[in-house]
C-alpha cells in the first residue's frame, strides 16, 4: 500500500466522466450524471499496487442523476457510486477494469428488485412429464 | 396462495374466495344479493378477523396429497403470517423500524399495511359489486355484479386493484375485476409458459364458464452484462438491473392449470358456513 498517485487518481476520473457525457450513441443527449462538486474521492488514500503494471484503488463518487440513465428518466437524486478499478498500463495506453457497486447505485434510483427467479422446473416431475408431451393438446 | 409459477395466478383459495365474494353457489339472485350483503358487512365488521370474514373455512379447499394448507388452521396460518405479516400465534407484524428493516410476511423488499389493503380492496369491491356508496349500509344495494379476483406478482410495492363494467340494466349484468399487485414471494416462474403441470397449449375454445389464458414467447433467454471486463478509459460497461430477457421462441397461448395458478372451469364454489 502507498500513497494514490494524483496521476492515478485523474486515470480513474477521466474514465468515469463517462457518467457525465452524453452518450456516444445519441449525440446532444443530456449525459446521465453531473457532477456535484465533490469530485472523485479515493478511500482512505491508498493504492494498492497489484503488480508492476497495475494498480488499484478505492473510490467513491458523488453525482446528481440529472439525465437518462440505464433506461430510467432524472431522478434529480443525489447519489454516492462506490467501486475499486484497476488500471493496467499497456505500452502507451492505460486500460480499465472497474468493481462497481451497481446494485446501491440502482436502489439510490428508487428501483426495487422483486423478481421471481426464472427457473426451468419447480415440481421435479414436470420437466420428465414435459418432455413426454407430444401433444399437449390432449391434456 | 403460495405463488404459482407465472405472473398472474386465480388457482383454488382465490377461485373459493371468488365464490364467497360472489355469494356462494345459489343460482339465486335473491340469495346472492343477500349473500353478497352479508359478506359486505362482515368486511366492514372489525370484530371480524379477515380470515374469519369467510372463505378459507371452505371445506372444498381441505386435504390433498400435495395441498400445503388441507386445514382451515393451516390456511389461516399461512395468510396471516405469509401475506400479512403476523408471528406464529397470531400476533401482527411490528412497527417498521428503518434501521433494521423487516419484511411484512413472504413479501420481498416490502413493509406495509398487507392486512389492511386486502381488508379495504375487497370491501370496496363489494361496495361496487352491489352499488353501494363507500360507507353506505348495504341495505342499499341496487345490484349485484359478479366479483373476479387475480394475483399478480412482482410489484415493488402491495396494492389492490379494482375495476369494473357495467352490462346491460340488469341488476346481474355487470362485472368487478380485482387484482392484487404484490411483490415477489419468492416463488419462481417458467421462462416457458409450457413448462407447468398439464398447461392446456394452444387452447382453441372458450366454450366454457370461465378460463384463463397467457400470450408469450414459448421459451425466455437471460442474458447478464458482464461489467468487469477490461476496457479502454472512458468504456464503462452499463449493467442492466437484473437479468435482460430476450423471447427467443415463437409465440404460444397457454391454460395454466388450476393447480398452477388458473382458471378453472366452473371454479371451486364455497363450502363453508358463513352464507
Amino acid at each position: 500500500m502507498s500513497e494514490v498517485d494524483p496521476k492515478l487518481t485523474q486515470l480513474i476520473q477521466q474514465d468515469l466522466s463517462r457518467f457525465t457525457m452524453a452518450p456516444d450513441d445519441m449525440p446532444g443527449a443530456p449525459p446521465g450524471f453531473s457532477e456535484t462538486g465533490a469530485g472523485l474521492t479515493p478511500l482512505d488514500a491508498t493504492e494498492l499496487k497489484v503488480d508492476g503494471t497495475t494498480s488499484a484503488i478505492e473510490w467513491r463518487y458523488e453525482l446528481v442523476h440529472s439525465g437518462e440513465f440505464a433506461g430510467i428518466p432524472a431522478t434529480n437524486r443525489t447519489v454516492t457510486l462506490e467501486g475499486v478499478t484497476l488500471v493496467r498500463q499497456d505500452g502507451d495506453q492505460w486500460l480499465h477494469r472497474r468493481y462497481i457497486d451497481w446494485l446501491s447505485l440502482f436502489g439510490q434510483l428508487g428501483l426495487t428488485l422483486s423478481g421471481k427467479p426464472a427457473v426451468d422446473a419447480i415440481y421435479p416431475e414436470v420437466a420428465a412429464e414435459a418432455a413426454t408431451v407430444v401433444d399437449p393438446r390432449k391434456h | 396462495m403460495p405463488g404459482m409459477p407465472y405472473h398472474l395466478e386465480k388457482g383454488p383459495i382465490l377461485s373459493v374466495l371468488e365464490s364467497f365474494a360472489n355469494g356462494g353457489n345459489s343460482t339465486s339472485g335473491t340469495t346472492r344479493h343477500n349473500n353478497m350483503r352479508k359478506v359486505l358487512d362482515r368486511l366492514r365488521d372489525p370484530s371480524i378477523a379477515l380470515t374469519a370474514v369467510g372463505g378459507l373455512d371452505s371445506t372444498n379447499l381441505n386435504g390433498g396429497a400435495t395441498n400445503p394448507w388441507p386445514t382451515y388452521d393451516d390456511r389461516v396460518a399461512h395468510i396471516e403470517q405469509d401475506w400479512f405479516g403476523y408471528t406464529p400465534g397470531g400476533v401482527p407484524q411490528a412497527a417498521f423500524n428503518p434501521s433494521i428493516p423487516h419484511r411484512t410476511g413472504f413479501w420481498i423488499n416490502y413493509h406495509g399495511d398487507v392486512e389492511g389493503i386486502v381488508r379495504e380492496t375487497l370491501t370496496r369491491a363489494l361496495e361496487v359489486a352491489l352499488g353501494v356508496d363507500h360507507g353506505q349500509p348495504s341495505s342499499g344495494a341496487t345490484r349485484y355484479w359478479r366479483v373476479e379476483l387475480f394475483w399478480k406478482c412482482p410489484n415493488p410495492w402491495f396494492e389492490g386493484w379494482i375495476t369494473w363494467r357495467a352490462g346491460s340494466a340488469s341488476s346481474a349484468d355487470g362485472q368487478v375485476t380485482v387484482i392484487f399487485a404484490t411483490p415477489g414471494n419468492g416463488g419462481w416462474v417458467y421462462p416457458d409458459p409450457c413448462a407447468g403441470r398439464n398447461p392446456v397449449v394452444d387452447p382453441a375454445s372458450a366454450q366454457t364458464d370461465r378460463g384463463m389464458w397467457v400470450i408469450t414467447h414459448r421459451g425466455h433467454t437471460e442474458y447478464v452484462v458482464s461489467t468487469t471486463v477490461e476496457t479502454p478509459p472512458g468504456a464503462v460497461p452499463i449493467p442492466t438491473l437484473g437479468a435482460f430477457w430476450a423471447g427467443t421462441a415463437p409465440l404460444v397461448t397457454v391454460a395454466p392449470s388450476f393447480g398452477d395458478g388458473g382458471g378453472h372451469d366452473g371454479g371451486l364454489p364455497y363450502g363453508g358456513g358463513a352464507l
